[in-house]
């Protein structure tokens, strides 16, 4: 129990200060001090720095860290929603692309039998948007009867066909962006 | 872990990354009394700091609730200052005997931290602090300005409970001695 024959050892101090340990050698230690005027000074020494350990003042960062922290995060996501749109520009280039390209092939082929009958050369891909444009042609041609021409009436529907492609390639990546964010509720209820 | 930080964390999640603000706030204090006493560098400590806030931003995702923000926080920003420091600059010697570290025969009764008022007191904390090995400052660090527990603190630090405590111990064990040391030096010294 003491570091010596007299005094209270390091671990007899440990015990009263976190008031752990066999309750019996607490009681013993808690007696030895109301006795020993040594053994409570150091024992009154190891509180008050306990106490002032407590109640250190704290360093304060500067007044911005909170708004640069703040800044950094929304940074972060401004940098994700810039590459998003890069992405979302890209992809929609792209698109516009193939149906250009598409366009194309349909103008060559279009009144064919190419595509009704699939070229080896545009594919199997190429022949169902051709399909569907000369659907898309044939529904307005017979709605506006003619009073558009043909290549407006193409124009159209290849436009809102480029459209929705977009539309469709934005809402994906506006739900990627929101799930990215969200964190996973299924796991929190975990 | 809190009734409003599971709030203010749904809160995040649901894209609100101001309410992240409150959290910062919450816990930039602290944190900063760990980083600068593990970097002893205003300006680093700052910088890991806010890099340990953006990264716990970034990975909420990962955040388990199992534990508190705050343990979680701390433990990403310890990783931080770890891989900062790289290498304590006070090496633990835990092959003095605790008793050794008690030093109870002070001849000079006017020497006593008792006697000194609390502003001297917190100088003398915080400079002794910096000269204890780098594990029972953390330990300090953690368990009285950030009021971990030990488990956690265990947790947090990789090291199993009962050296967590004797961490602990030690350092306050330490502490008295040095600071006495000092005392003792200002006295003759005038």
């Amino acid at each position: 129990m003491k570091a010596d024959d007299e005094h209270l050892g390091a671990a007899d101090f440990d015990r009263l200060m976190e008031s752990g340990g066999d309750p019996e050698q607490i009681v013993q230690a808690d007696v030895h001090l109301r006795h020993c005027p040594r053994c409570r000074r150091v024992y009154h020494q190891m509180v008050r720095i306990d106490q002032a350990l407590r109640r250190l003042p704290l360093p304060r960062p500067g007044v911005e860290f909170t708004a640069q922290v703040l800044r950094k995060i929304t940074g972060s996501h401004r940098a994700y929603g810039l590459s998003a749109s890069i992405a979302a520009v890209f992809i929609a280039i792209l698109g516009t692309c193939f149906i250009a390209f598409g366009y194309l092939l349909a103008s060559r082929y279009l009144g064919g039998e190419a595509a009704q009958q699939g070229s080896p050369i545009v594919g199997q891909g190429v022949g169902v948007v051709v399909t569907g444009v000369r659907w898309g042609i044939s529904f307005l041609d017979s709605v506006f009867a003619g009073l558009l021409s043909e290549q407006l009436v193409r124009a159209v529907v290849y436009v809102a066909t480029a459209g929705g492609f977009m539309l469709v390639v934005d809402r994906l990546l506006a739900r990627a962006m929101r799930s990215r964010l969200r964190v996973g509720r299924q796991q929190s209820a975990g | 872990m809190q009734d409003d930080e599971r709030i203010i964390l749904e809160e995040i999640q649901r894209g609100d990354t101001r309410k992240y603000a409150i959290l910062v706030d919450r816990y930039k204090n602290r944190g900063l009394a760990l980083a600068l006493r593990m970097l002893k560098n205003r300006e680093e400590a700052e910088e890991i700091l806010q890099d340990a806030f953006v990264r716990a931003f970034r990975g909420l995702n990962e955040f388990r609730r199992d534990s508190t923000f705050g343990t979680w926080f701390y433990r990403i920003l310890y990783n931080l200052c770890v891989s900062k420091v790289r290498q304590p600059v006070h090496p633990v010697d835990s092959t003095l005997p605790l008793d050794d570290l008690l030093v109870q025969d002070t001849a000079d009764e006017n020497v006593d931290v008792l006697s000194i008022d609390d502003r001297d007191l917190f100088r003398l904390i915080e400079s002794q602090l910096e000269e204890l090995p780098e594990a029972y400052m953390v330990a300090v660090t953690l368990f009285y300005l950030q009021e971990r527990t030990y488990a956690e603190i265990s947790e947090l630090m990789a090291l199993p409970i009962g050296t967590v405590k004797t961490n602990l111990h030690r350092a306050r064990l330490l502490l008295r001695k040095n600071i006495l040391g000092i005392l003792s030096k200002e006295r003759i010294d005038v």
